[in-house]
């Protein structure tokens, strides 16, 4: 029960913090907007000269796209900490975490929320009420009740993909680049559906950095798509497990560079 | 500002750069993630059609495209937080006692910076594409003058832009907003992903108003053979009245910022 209680108070300062200069947060999720509603823009540009992308008209597109919003929203929200982590690790910051009696890997997240998730949720909510409508998606109570538990699978995924990277920072140190091309680049790669790769791709796509589960695989459920495209139709309810896989791996790397850390000394 | 002094400043600049060799190698990951990701999606597209040329594209002139388009944007890469970082620590004042202009030290800075970028990466990525996709380059000798002119009047429009972005941390404690701001309007309206030829009709008059397009898509086009010689001089007229407006507006910006700047001692 301590132990929650303290996290928690670390959440509520860290939102304290953030809320510090209010007009400067607004703008932040102006911004982030933008750069969204520029994506799902050159979705349309495309769409409105092309019609569709491998059989995905542009309501299927925009409901993979509030799939992958929501995922990354609360990815965002839980594991923003493990951006800058190298910086952490370089200032010497990390010790500090590591003679407190709480797991090292709470504190970590726990001392930074990216309020900014609010912004995703706008877009994923936005783009689940287009896709729906365009798509002519039906919500059965099978559905409803499933859209949850993959978002969290996404988030499992995207999470675990963060820390397994961060952890990385432990025997390099500073992985500034390697972390914003893991992280923030390769998710370019599901803003379209996977089938407009080649097999090679879809193979790592799926099962090496299974990204694709976040969105394409799970979207053939909702929309009602037949499996026949896939490499395998059961692929399509695979997010939790592969989501739960992905997560335990990670933790476990997360572990082997704690023991593995040396500090920096500085 | 002597030439020894801004091929001083860019070395130093360019010497900074060499010092992070793995981000190198990511960097060229990264950059070839992009060049994949729309190559196979102009192709998934593409295949869709029975018709071979759309809006004016082939599939090899659009493959084309994407490669050189991404290989221009990776030559054009700078840092664009060096001015808010020396407003944050001060470091300002220093450049206000120099007898330099701040902007062509600003410049040389960048020159040195996107000098080892297009070495490191631009060279690799197109070398890479190159073999694997299937792209023609036109290699008439009058073409590729004219492209290296339109090429650094880009240079210049986007040093500019960040220039101008850099001084609003005089007035703003915050700046990352603003950048992510730049960056979705840039990737956007610059026709750095999908070419300003693709825009339905309703948005081109947004595009001419803006100078984005003059940063990447026409430096491109004039590449690519797109567009006819006789068209070239009037791109590059108006390549060089923007670059007449930004300038003034970066002067205007800079004298109101000196004036607004407070340093506290420490």
């Amino acid at each position: 029960m301590e132990t929650i209680r303290i996290y928690l108070t670390l959440f509520a300062t860290s939102i304290k913090a953030r809320m510090e200069y209010k007009a400067s947060f607004l703008f932040y999720i102006f911004a982030i907007m933008t750069f969204y509603i520029g994506q799902i823009g050159l979705l349309f540009v495309l769409l409105n000269r092309f019609h569709q992308i491998k059989g995905w008209t542009m309501g299927e597109m925009v409901f993979l796209y509030s799939l992958h919003a929501f995922a990354y929203g609360f990815t965002n929200l839980i594991f923003s900490q493990l951006i800058n982590f190298d910086k952490m690790v370089v200032d010497g910051e990390f010790d500090r975490v590591l003679v407190r009696p709480l797991s090292p890997l709470g504190q970590v997240i726990f001392s930074k929320f990216e309020v900014s998730t609010a912004a995703h949720l706008i877009i994923g909510f936005t783009a689940l009420y287009f896709g729906t409508h365009l798509a002519g998606i039906e919500w059965t109570l099978r559905k409803i009740l499933l859209f949850p538990v993959i978002v969290g699978g996404g988030v499992l995924i995207a999470g675990g993909i963060r820390l397994a990277v961060t952890a990385v920072a432990f025997w390099t140190l500073r992985n500034r680049s390697l972390v914003h091309t893991v992280i923030f680049s390769s998710k370019e790669f599901i803003n379209y559906p996977v089938n407009i790769y080649n097999m090679g791709m879809q193979f790592f796509l799926t099962f090496i950095f299974p990204i694709a589960f976040i969105n394409f695989y799970p979207a053939h459920f909702f929309l009602d798509r037949s499996g026949e495209g896939l490499l395998h139709p059961a692929l399509e309810m695979g997010t939790p497990i592969v989501g739960i896989i992905v997560f335990i791996v990670s933790v476990f790397t997360w572990k082997v560079g704690v023991n593995h850390y040396q500090s920096t000394g500085s | 500002m002597k030439p020894e002094l801004f091929f001083k400043f860019a070395s130093i600049s360019f010497q900074k750069q060499v010092t992070y060799r793995f981000d190198c190698f990511v960097g060229i990951v990264n950059g070839f993630l992009y060049v994949f990701i729309f190559t196979s999606l102009w192709k998934a597209l593409y295949s869709q059609f029975d018709t071979t040329v759309h809006n004016g594209f082939t599939l090899t002139a659009i493959t084309t495209y994407a490669v050189l388009v991404m290989a221009v944007r990776i030559s054009f890469t700078m840092d664009d937080s060096i001015i808010y970082r020396k407003v944050m620590d001060g470091s300002i004042a220093m450049e206000l006692i120099r007898p330099t202009s701040f902007f062509f030290m600003n410049l040389a800075e960048n020159v040195g910076h996107s000098l080892f970028h297009i070495m490191a990466r631009t060279f690799p990525i197109v070398i890479i594409s190159l073999l694997l996709f299937d792209i023609s380059i036109p290699f008439e000798p009058l073409r590729l003058l004219a492209f290296l002119f339109s090429f650094f009047a880009g240079y210049i429009l986007i040093s500019m832009l960040n220039f101008a972005a850099g001084l609003l941390a005089f007035w703003f404690v915050e700046i990352f907003p603003f950048m992510l701001f730049k960056y979705a309007l840039f990737t956007f309206f610059s026709g750095g992903l999908v070419p300003i030829d693709f825009f339905p009709e309703f948005l081109k008059p947004l595009v001419n108003f803006l100078p984005f397009q003059y940063m990447l898509y026409f430096p491109t086009v004039i590449l690519t053979g797109r567009v006819p010689m006789a068209e070239v001089p009037s791109i590059i007229i108006s390549q060089l009245m923007w670059i007449l407006i930004m300038g003034v507006i970066c002067s205007l910006m800079w004298n109101a910022g000196k004036k607004k700047l407070v340093i506290q001692g420490g």
